[in-house]
């Protein structure tokens, strides 16, 4: 933060050494939730970012390449829905393999990724069961849509159930967190006022991603100049804090016939940057044969951080690895978080520790459990 | 006077340490060029972070034979600029010498390297019902060291005294590189070496190991919180406790601009934002007779007026009330992009019109003042938000620091009371001791560091201050003031 700021005051160098240093922060927010004085770190953090890509400070390649797959890729659902169909043949066809055979270490981050399952397309209305309470929209998430759709799936038949009409704007892009977190504010920019004027007809904005729910809320710093952005970032709500705020039928059966150990690992976009804290263990409580299980510091970054996994592989694994010292000796069957990045990164945890659990969005859980009421 | 340093003594240290552990870079050695307070900046030319006093040892032989300033760094979180490298050269972080490396339980002593955060100590030793008594507010994550260097005080020293009550033996590495070993666990034979060492502000050599107290942990605990109408009457409320012969743990006082923002934070305390003061008191010891004493302190604040009287239920609701105050300094940042905190002793029954007048000094060079303070033992915390970067700003804040300082001076108090002198106030010596006075000190700090190497700069005033200060001579220690 010193830094950054030495660097505004025009006091030091944006140099290369220190460009790479700024992308070591995990920007986890982590501090934010202790910090007396409420720096913003990471906003502080997006913004040191973009100076860097203003004064072209990085590696080409790796410039590049974020371009390309953030920039030109993920900002447009066509192109995203095209680069997905080529990733799953590529999969398919063994590009994976291939990749690890010619870099052992592209191979070790390309096995973060899930398999590609071609998507299932979501409705863009579902019909609330009984008399509607309120009309809701879901923000779908790009990537998200493409590789976690049972989470959307689920997200909008447990709001269906509990009353309310659901809308998909089929006009919504990606969120721009991944844009804005790695220094290409510009298309942040772009995608947030696109968003805006894609919901502004409804009464609440669901998000079941925790760190499209952060970028979301923070619409309002991000486009000052934009009047809809303020009453857009205060319509966001992250899924578990929604159905907690509103009341939600506590569902009549276990998704599982067995009892479940479930540990809670709350995203850091969702506990620190959202301030969502006690909502979803809180979810997780009213479902039958769930036990929540404690463990140390479930608020603490599993690493995963966006991209972070990718480009800091060796550090992010070292996160992880803390964390699962935690979790494991905790046994779980379950363990529930909210987030797309996190999810991966704690499916590579497990996998690594030989632990028998499954990771689930506790919306996701919910569901199984209405759904088991039949 | 800046050195340029040799690349021979790089590469040297490079040599003697990990790699990592020698730093040249601008933007890592950037953030050592001020501590807390960030008004005074000098950027020094490496940073090294040794890990063993034969580390330090090595590295203070080197800056000695190449004739380089150095100065130890703890956690920077002093306020004084004490461990700003004023001339440049060598700072010596001890933060990577943080282990706590024997406990002797039945004779209740640590030893500790002193990099070792305060709070740590605590931590460490609470299973054996013991703690680390002093408790600067910034705890957390300043270094023992740190503390042994300003004689750290806290908000409960008024009842067991600032750190130098607290250590009792020092491996001390001289300016020249030797090795000493001060003190002990019965040592009281001789000059109290380590009594002399500890508030030197690192001007002796640099401590790498101490051994320090432990206290048993309070039987019982309370803590009350009262709000009151006026901050005059909350201060009076603490003298007629004072003279009650009640001996709290803590008596701290917090005004209404410092509840505000510590409300408006992650550290909310509870405070009611509509009072002109908050006061906050801790009664510790044996739990016979705890009640007793509750109720006098609460006749005391009815009779002055208390709008209510709280008392903490559990040790949770006790925590919640000491984390807002202790992160008082912190939450100032919600102001303002620096913050400049005053620290300045007087006598406990001037408060009153001492903070009256600290308002007036305020208004007067058009800046906002926030006050929170050890009101046990009169040590003011005036604390001025502004911005470092308007030039004209800076100059009316340090102005009004000097001002603030005459006027405790004048009413019978000292210039600091417990954040050291550093080079903040090396200018304001002169306001209490004479020439013969600082002449007598620096002999005195000649004797250990007798080439000026060791955090040159700091305690006593520079040649242009000094003028300065001798044509302010009208403003000398008031008869009894407490030097
Ligand atoms: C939020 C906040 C609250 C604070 N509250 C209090 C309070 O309640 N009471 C109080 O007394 N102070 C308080 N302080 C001031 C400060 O925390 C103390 O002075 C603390 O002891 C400094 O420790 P440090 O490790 O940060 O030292 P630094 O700031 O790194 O160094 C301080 C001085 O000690 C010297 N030094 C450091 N380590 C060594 C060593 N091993 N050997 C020799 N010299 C050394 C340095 O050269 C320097 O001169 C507060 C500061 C902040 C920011
Ligand atoms: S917690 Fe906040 S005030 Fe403290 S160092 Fe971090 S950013 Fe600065």
């Amino acid at each position: 933060m010193y830094n950054v700021r030495a660097v505004l005051e025009g006091r030091l160098a944006l140099t290369e050494g220190l460009a790479s240093e700024f992308y070591d922060c995990l920007a986890c927010r982590g501090c934010e939730s202790v910090c007396p004085a409420g720096v913003p770190v990471g906003n502080i953090m997006e913004q040191a970012r973009g100076l860097i890509t203003e004064a072209k400070n990085e590696g080409t390649l790796l410039r590049w390449a974020k371009r390309f797959l953030l920039s030109g890729v993920l900002a447009h659902p066509r192109r995203l829905a095209l680069f997905m169909t080529f990733a799953r043949w590529g999969d398919a066809l063994g590009l994976r393999r291939l990749v690890s055979a010619i870099s052992p270490a592209l191979g070790e981050r390309a096995a973060l990724l899930p398999a590609i399952t071609p998507r299932t397309v979501l409705a863009d209305r579902f019909e609330p069961d009984g008399k509607p309470r309120k009309r809701v929209a879901l923000f779908a998430g790009c990537i998200a849509s493409h590789l976690f759709s049972e989470v959307n799936e689920a997200t909008a038949r447990v709001l269906q159930r509990n009353g309310y009409e659901v809308v998909v704007p089929k006009e919504q892009v990606c969120c721009g967190a991944l844009h804005l977190h790695n220094g290409l504010p510009d298309t942040g920019r772009e995608l947030a006022a696109k968003n805006i004027e894609a919901f502004k007809d409804v009464d609440a904005i669901v998000v079941n991603a925790a760190g499209c729910g952060a970028a979301l809320s923070e619409y309002g710093e991000l486009l000052e100049s934009n009047p809809g952005a303020k009453s857009f970032a205060e319509r966001v709500v992250d899924i578990s804090a929604f159905l907690v705020r509103e009341g939600f039928e506590a569902p009549a059966a276990s998704p599982s016939t067995k009892p479940m150990r479930v540990a809670y690992d709350a995203p850091c976009h969702l506990f620190h940057a959202q301030r969502v804290k006690d909502e979803p263990r809180e979810l997780l409580s009213k479902i039958p044969g769930v036990e929540l299980v404690d463990y140390r510091e479930p608020e603490r970054c599993c690493g995963s951080a966006g991209i972070y996994n990718v480009t800091h592989y060796d550090m992010s694994m070292e996160v992880l690895e803390r964390k699962m010292k935690d979790i494991v000796p905790a046994r779980p069957d379950i363990i529930a978080t909210g987030n797309p990045g996190c999810h991966l990164q704690l499916s590579e945890g497990v996998r690594r520790s030989l632990l028998k659990a499954e990771v689930v969005h506790p919306v996701v859980l919910l569901d199984r459990a209405y759904r088991s009421e039949r | 006077m800046r050195h340029e340093l040799d690349a021979s003594l790089i590469a040297k240290l490079k040599r003697g340490l990990p790699p990592e552990s020698v730093l040249v870079d601008p933007h890592h050695v950037l953030v050592y060029e001020c501590d807390g307070s960030t008004a005074f900046k000098s950027s020094p030319d490496a940073v090294v972070l040794p890990r063993s006093t034969d580390e330090v040892a090595a590295v203070v032989r080197l800056c000695s034979e190449y004739g380089v300033p150095f100065v130890a760094r703890g956690a920077g979180t002093g306020l004084s600029g004490g461990a700003t490298p004023s001339e440049g050269g060598l700072v010596i972080s001890l933060a990577s010498m943080n282990q706590i490396l024997e406990l002797d339980l039945s004779n209740r002593l640590a030893l500790c390297q002193t990099g070792v955060v305060n709070l740590e100590i605590s931590r460490h030793v609470a299973r054996h019902g013991l703690y680390f008594a002093p408790d600067p507010s910034s705890q957390s994550s300043c270094t023992l060291g740190g503390n042994i260097a300003e004689n750290s005080g806290g908000p409960h020293c008024f009842k067991y005294g600032a750190t130098t009550s607290h250590v009792l033996g020092l491996t001390v590495v001289l300016p020249d590189g030797e090795v000493v070993h001060l003190g002990g666990p019965r040592d009281s034979v001789g000059y109290d070496l380590v009594g002399l060492f500890v508030g030197s502000e690192g001007t002796f050599g640099i401590a790498t190991e101490a051994l320090v107290r432990l206290m048993p942990t309070p039987e019982a605990v309370k803590t009350l919180l009262a709000p009151f109408r006026s901050m005059e009457a909350a201060c009076e409320a603490v003298s007629d406790i004072v003279a009650l012969g009640i001996v709290p743990a803590a008596l701290e006082m917090l005004d209404q601009p410092t509840i505000q923002v510590i409300e408006a934070g992650v550290n909310a305390a509870g405070y009611p934002v509509d009072a002109a003061a908050v006061l906050l008191v801790e009664l510790d010891g044996a739990a016979h007779g705890m009640d007793r004493m509750e109720e006098e302190i609460r006749q005391q604040c009815d009779k002055h007026g208390a709008v209510s009287f709280m008392v903490a239920r559990d040790a949770q609701a006790r925590a919640r009330l000491w984390l807002g105050r202790k992160a008082a300094f912190g939450a100032m940042g919600r102001l303002s992009t620096d913050l400049y905190v005053q620290d300045g002793v007087v006598p406990r029954s001037r408060l009153p019109e001492v903070l009256v007048k600290v308002g007036e000094i305020a208004e007067r060079y058009r800046i906002k003042v926030a006050n929170v303070f050890h009101a046990g033992d009169g040590n003011l915390h005036p604390c001025i938000p502004y911005d470092g970067r308007d030039a004209d700003e800076c100059r009316r804040v340090l102005e009004a620091g000097r001002e603030i300082l005459e006027l405790c001076v004048a009413v019978g108090g000292t210039i600091s009371g417990e954040h050291g002198i550093g080079t903040e106030k090396s200018d304001h010596m002169g306001l209490l001791f004479s020439e013969i006075d600082l002449d007598l000190m620096r002999s005195l700090r000649d004797v250990w560091n007798p080439r000026g190497l060791c955090n040159p700069g700091k305690l006593f005033p520079t040649s242009s201050g000094c003028g300065e200060a001798a044509s302010l001579g009208s403003v000398a220690a008031a008869p009894g003031a407490w030097i």
